[in-house]
């Protein structure tokens, strides 16, 4: 969908503006657990220039947590809102627009009719993004920004993120994402969750602590040396009012313990006082409690003597900042995937030689990728899922899952890896499996749902990537300066084994069937023993 | 801020309809100046007459709602309904009083010097009754229509403000023995309500409507004998009831002005050799109380004298014209995007001519490039070429959206004709707010450039209507600065529903926030004076009224802010009462122009910051409107508004200084020279005007050559 407005898009004749040259303006909606936020931004000398932020108050969250589903009345709501921005698009002469929504939707049964819906009502189709999406937008403009603002990222930095309805961590190295995590609760929903209790409970705030030490133990922090904490979600910019933060010169807002403080304040307060000081509902006043309950906990789970940080970052806003500029865009595709690798070496907790292993499989299997381009047409990005693919093979047990391509691929389909997709997840999966059973599990398991295309990408994938396990079946490197060369009938490649390489052939040819049912070409591989060489 | 239980401030506190009435009279002053022309003095008649009528119409109607309901709880200056009725009726009584003692002893015999003359037909020579007859004749007699009273036709339903004749009838037949019975003659409101008569040469006389219809009312009476025949003028509660959650907005607007045509009598004028049966027959019929009934001496309904002063009769008694000037700041030969570019604008009207505005919109309306116009109209002028601007923008494919309050008082007929036409012609049209009046006055243009979406602002303190920005004084600031660009673009998100209220970069949007920021920035010199450091306020507004800002004001007087106000109607607030305000001073400047612009000057330690503004300060406007303050940022700007200030401050001749007692006195000048703010700001525009004048004479001329090929 073109994000960004076509320059003629009214129309006009006899314009000065040189159209070609012009800056372009873009814009996002999201639709929120609270809100539908519309952003409408251009790049400017200093960055995003955001030229209107539209907010319109939605029940789509609650709903959701209630009913499991947004109703209708909601629905008719969100088109009305939606038909507003829409005309208020027009002022800028921007024609379309990303429609995205993240947890809301993702978690409705019903978001697919609601999608279809707002479609025809609106001509605006709804992305559903999932959390490991929005994060990666919102962490990646958290860390740029930082890094504008000259921040001292020094060590490993805890990005936390309250959302309405999502709770999500991850730790930034300084380079990428190494660790990343989500749990499906934020502030919002904890408020639906306990609303009832807190007019029951004398000791509300107490219990709210006790719940989110409970929700965040899964988490495993306390071992890594973290010395940043950067706070982000909806309602960091009021916490940060509430906490009086000014920047420091190293881009900090001082000691991580104004969150705790803050919290201890806030319980022994109550929402009266918030609502005066902050000039908002009461119900807003208990969404901010809990998110900085939660924020607190944080705190209390990763340790005290972290600098804090607050970063008034939210999707549209990402979206925006990344879409309008193309190096950003660049940089955040190198991002998401330096982060994913990072993340799914950390997962499989492989161990350096399997590493190694790994990213040899990885290499050769990007490397018949690269040269087969003109065969099998993919996008260059999808050898993500070759490299992913090679690290999470190395991670399975060689017994058992490795000879059973369906247990595998449930086990991998599981892995929560930052900045990639569920559905680019079970690309992998499916690859993964395929270099185990020697064929692509075409028939319909549970939670897959792949269209045509994206099946035959992952067919077309693992038979690459089955050759590129079988050239390293025996996890030894024993194939050296492997060269492939493309002919009309055959792809040849041609290496050099440094010692015996009859396990490496066998499974060669078995995974030649495969490459040869998906491309109709035969994959011969010529070797030559080093030994010889030297010799000769 | 304290109250007392039953309502009343524990402050001083001048009730605020009383205050009006102070301003009311400080207007007829002027009228009653020997020293003022004699136009003006007709004109400033004039509109105390207007002005009353529109106090009856809203504020006394709305005491007498009170009275009639038994509201009894005191307002904060301790006065029950009750109370403030008996004072206002008295306070009236003696005002209109005022009113014709000044036309008949002073304005009427300096007319007769000029040759200039009412009279009556027991006055006039046989020509001129001859020429009234025929006037009759031809023109009256097919527009009048009498209505009789009696047990089968009820007393008609006649008009607000409508000027009427009771006509007191007998059969010619029965005369002795038949009762009165009587009639009512409507004067046509469609023609002029004076005529010249024919005079030697040099002498102008005219004789006035009703009377004319009173000399032949026997052509509509023939079968009577007439006892008595009076002039009487009724005036209605106007105060419109709407139901804003109604479906059609508009269509309730319109059937609520209907309603407010047929309110209930507040006020009966009447002409006070009035004959007592005809006197009770009236006051029975409208169901009046005795003080509610106004015995006139002399013509009832002076608003006609401002449209007789007009006549072109007095030539050289009129104050020096204001003749707006080009505007300093804005260059009419160069592109206006490309000046705003440049730096921010101000334009001081009338002083400076209000058709930089109108170039402002119908420039954005033909230029390629603009993408929308986005604007408020609260009272716009009869034939309006902002209407016409944003008309064409439509036209030519722009996004136009307008927002026409139809709930502007007494402007809600002409607000519906306009909104109807700029529908029609594709402009996105809001009527308003449900519960809140949209006075802010904003426009804003989108305009696409090489470098992006730019926002160009006019952000003013006075109506887009370019007939009072010929008398009306207002500052208007041309800015493109992206912070107020986004700001401008919320608060329309705002006014046309399609966001909730953000936090703005500059703006200060009430209801939300208004209040709050002037609380803010009293209470900031509060402490400035409290620590010692510089601590003053000047603030200009039409009306003080708002007790909590009043409460403050004190409390920053006795922490030691000086504070000046230039408050030109209503103040609540009583200035240099001992212990509580002795460091606020009030004056009041009533002139040639009306008074209009709000101004904020805080000193802020040093640093001041200065606002200007679309609100009073009355609870109405902080609360109860959307209205915008705004921050002046160009320091060059800033200086040119203080320097405004000041010269209002400096002014001996219009200004008038508020006494503890809540009454008004002019100026002192001890031998001073006069100098009147108003003189000198149009003495600052001419002179700017001849000077950027000058500055193009001097230009060097560029001779045009052949081309060199000689063709």
């Amino acid at each position: 969908m073109p994000l960004v407005s076509s320059p003629d898009a009214c129309g006009r004749e006899g314009s000065g503006v040189n159209k070609k040259s012009m800056a372009k303006a873009a814009a996002v909606i999201e639709i929120g657990a609270r809100q539908v936020e519309m952003v409408i931004a251009q790049t400017g000398k200093t960055g995003l220039q955001v030229l209107d932020c539209l907010v319109h108050p939605t029940q789509t969250g609650h709903d959701v947590y209630y009913q499991k589903k947004i109703s209708f009345k909601s629905l008719r709501g969100l088109v009305e809102i939606l038909r507003k921005y829409s005309q208020a698009l027009q002022t800028y002469g921007v024609q379309k627009c990303r429609l995205v929504s993240a947890t809301t939707f993702s978690e409705a049964e019903n978001a697919a009719l609601v999608c279809s819906q707002i479609s025809v009502q609106t001509r605006m189709t709804v992305e559903v993004l999932g959390e490991t999406e929005e994060n990666g937008y919102v962490y990646f403009d958290a860390v740029q920004r930082l890094k504008e603002q000259g921040a001292d990222l020094t060590g490993e930095t805890l990005l936390a993120r309250v959302g309405s309805g999502s709770l999500g961590l991850a730790v930034y190295d300084g380079s990428q994402i190494r660790y990343a995590h989500t749990v499906p609760m934020g502030a919002l929903k904890m408020n639906d969750q306990f609303e009832a209790l807190r007019r029951e409970s004398k000791d509300f705030i107490g219990m709210m602590r006790e719940y989110v030490s409970l929700l965040l133990r899964p988490f495993q922090l306390d071992t890594r040396q973290l010395g940043n904490l950067v706070l982000l979600g909806p309602d960091v910019a009021r916490i940060a009012a509430l906490m009086g933060v000014q920047r420091q010169e190293d881009g900090a807002c001082g000691s991580v313990k104004r969150v705790v403080k803050l919290a201890e304040k806030l319980h022994a307060s109550n929402l009266y006082h918030l609502t005066e000081a902050l000039n908002i509902t009461e119900h807003e006043a208990a969404v901010l409690c809990n998110a900085v309950t939660l924020f607190s906990g944080i705190v209390e789970l990763c340790g005290r003597s972290q600098r804090l940080h607050v970063v008034e970052s939210d999707l549209p806003r990402a979206i925006l900042r990344i879409s309008l500029s193309g190096q950003m865009g660049r940089q955040h595709q190198v991002f998401l995937s330096k982060s994913a690798l990072a993340c799914t070496e950390e997962i499989c907790a492989l161990s350096p030689p399997q590493l190694q292993e790994a990213r040899r499989t990885a290499e050769m299997a990007c490397d018949m990728f690269d040269r087969m381009k003109r065969l099998h047409g993919i996008e260059s990005n999808a050898k993500l899922i070759l490299e992913i693919a090679a690290r999470c093979y190395e991670r399975l047990p060689f017994d058992g899952m490795r000879h059973n391509g369906a247990s595998a691929l449930a086990h991998i389909e599981q892995l929560e890896i930052f900045g990639v997709n569920e559905e680019t997840m079970q690309q992998i999966a499916l690859v993964t499996a395929a270099a185990l059973d020697g064929r692509v599990l075409t028939e319909p398991l549970a939670g897959y749902s792949l269209t045509e295309e994206k099946r035959l990408v992952v067919m077309k994938l693992a038979a690459m990537f089955s050759l590129a396990v079988a050239m390293n079946q025996s996890r030894r490197g024993k194939l050296k300066n492997v060269k492939l060369s493309l002919h009309e009938d055959r792809l040849m490649i041609q290496a050099t084994a440094v010692s015996d390489a009859m396990l490496e052939t066998w499974a060669f040819r078995r995974a030649a069937l495969l490459f040869q049912s998906v491309f109709g070409i035969n994959p011969e591989l010529k070797m030559k023993l080093s030994m010889l060489q030297e010799t000769g | 801020m304290k109250t007392t239980n039953n309502g009343k401030q524990d402050f001083p506190y001048r009730n605020r309809e009383l205050s009006w009435m102070d301003f009311n009279a400080r207007v007829l002053e002027e009228a009653q100046k020997n020293e003022n022309p004699l136009v003006e003095r007709l004109r400033f008649l004039a509109i105390t007459a207007s002005n009353l009528d529109e106090f009856f119409m809203v504020r006394v109607a709305g005491v007498k709602d009170q009275v009639a309901e038994r509201y009894k709880r005191a307002d904060e200056s301790g006065l029950t309904p009750k109370q403030l009725l008996e004072t206002l009726e008295e306070t009236i009584h003696l005002f209109m009083d005022r009113q014709y003692s000044c036309l008949m002893r002073s304005i009427v015999p300096m007319m007769k010097k000029q040759q200039v003359s009412f009279v009556s037909p027991a006055q006039m020579e046989p020509e001129q009754l001859a020429h009234i007859s025929a006037y009759f004749d031809q023109v009256l007699f097919p527009v009048l229509t009498p209505l009789a009273v009696d047990s089968s036709r009820p007393f008609p339903t006649l008009s607000n403000k409508s000027l009427n004749i009771a006509v007191r009838l007998k059969a010619k037949e029965r005369a002795e023995d038949s009762e009165n019975y009587f009639a009512v003659v409507q004067v046509p409101s469609i023609l002029s309500r004076f005529l010249p008569l024919p005079a030697a040469p040099g002498v102008h006389c005219f004789a006035l409507l009703e009377e004319i219809i009173i000399y032949q009312l026997h052509q509509l009476f023939e079968l009577h004998d007439i006892k008595a025949a009076v002039p009487f003028r009724i005036t209605r509660n106007a105060d419109l009831e709407i139901d804003e959650e109604a479906e059609d907005f508009m269509y309730e607007v319109q059937k609520s002005i209907k309603r407010r045509k047929r309110g209930r009598p507040v006020r009966l004028e009447v002409y006070s050799k009035i004959d007592k049966p005809t006197r009770r027959f009236l006051v029975e019929a409208l169901n009046l109380k005795p003080a509610e009934v106004y015995d006139i001496q002399g013509p009832l309904d002076l608003t006609f004298l401002s449209k007789f002063a007009s006549q072109g009769l007095f030539d050289g008694l009129g104050f020096p014209p204001i003749v707006p000037q080009r505007p300093m700041d804005v260059d009419e030969e160069v592109n206006l995007f490309d000046q705003i570019r440049t730096g921010d604008r101000l334009v001081h009207l009338p002083y400076e001519s209000f058709n930089c505005v109108t170039d402002f919109i119908r420039l954005a309306a033909e230029d390629a490039d603009v993408l929308a116009i986005k604007q408020t109209l609260y009272r716009v002028s009869g034939h309006s070429p902002i209407i016409a601007a944003l008309i064409q923008a439509a036209e030519n494919g722009k996004q136009v959206t307008v927002l026409v309050e139809l709930k502007a008082r007494f402007d809600e007929e002409n607000n519906i004709l306009w909104a109807k036409k700029l529908e029609k012609a594709g402009c996105h049209v809001i009527y308003g707010l449900q519960g809140l009046k949209t006075h802010c006055k904003i426009a804003l243009v989108v305009r696409r450039e090489a470098d992006g979406i730019r926002r160009y602002l006019h952000l003013g303190t006075g109506n887009y209507n370019d007939s009072t920005a010929k008398i009306y004084t207002d500052i208007g600031l041309f800015t493109c600065d992206s912070e107020f660009g986004v700001d401008a673009s919320s608060l329309f998100n705002v006014i046309t529903g399609y966001s909730r209220p953000p936090e703005y970069n500059h703006f200060v949007v009430a209801p939300h926030g208004m209040r709050h920021f002037f609380e803010r920035k009293i209470r900031r010199e509060i402490e400035n004076a409290r620590k010692g450091m510089p601590a003053a306020i000047t603030a200009k507004v039409n009306s003080l009224v708002d007790a909590s800002l009043i409460s403050l004001l004190y409390e920053a007087s006795s922490a030691g802010v000086e504070i000046d106000l230039i408050v030109r109607g209503i103040c609540c607030l009583m200035p240099g009462v001992s212990g509580v305000s002795e460091r606020i001073r009030v004056i009041s400047i009533v002139g040639q122009l009306l008074e209009h612009s709000r101004i904020f000057r805080f000193e802020n330690g040093g640093d001041p910051d200065l606002y200007l503004g679309s609100a009073d300060w009355m609870p109405r406007n902080l609360d109860r409107r959307i209205e915008l303050a705004f921050p002046v940022r160009d320091e060059r700007l800033k200086a040119r508004l203080a320097g405004i200030l000041d010269t209002y401050l400096r002014d001996n001749t219009n200004a008038r200084i508020a006494q503890p007692d809540g009454t008004y006195q002019h100026v002192n000048r001890r031998g001073r020279v006069a100098f009147s703010s108003q003189r000198t700001f149009y003495e600052q525009a001419v002179a700017a005007g001849k000077a950027k004048q000058q500055r193009r004479d001097e230009e060097t001329l560029i001779p045009i050559h052949a081309s060199e090929d000689g063709v």
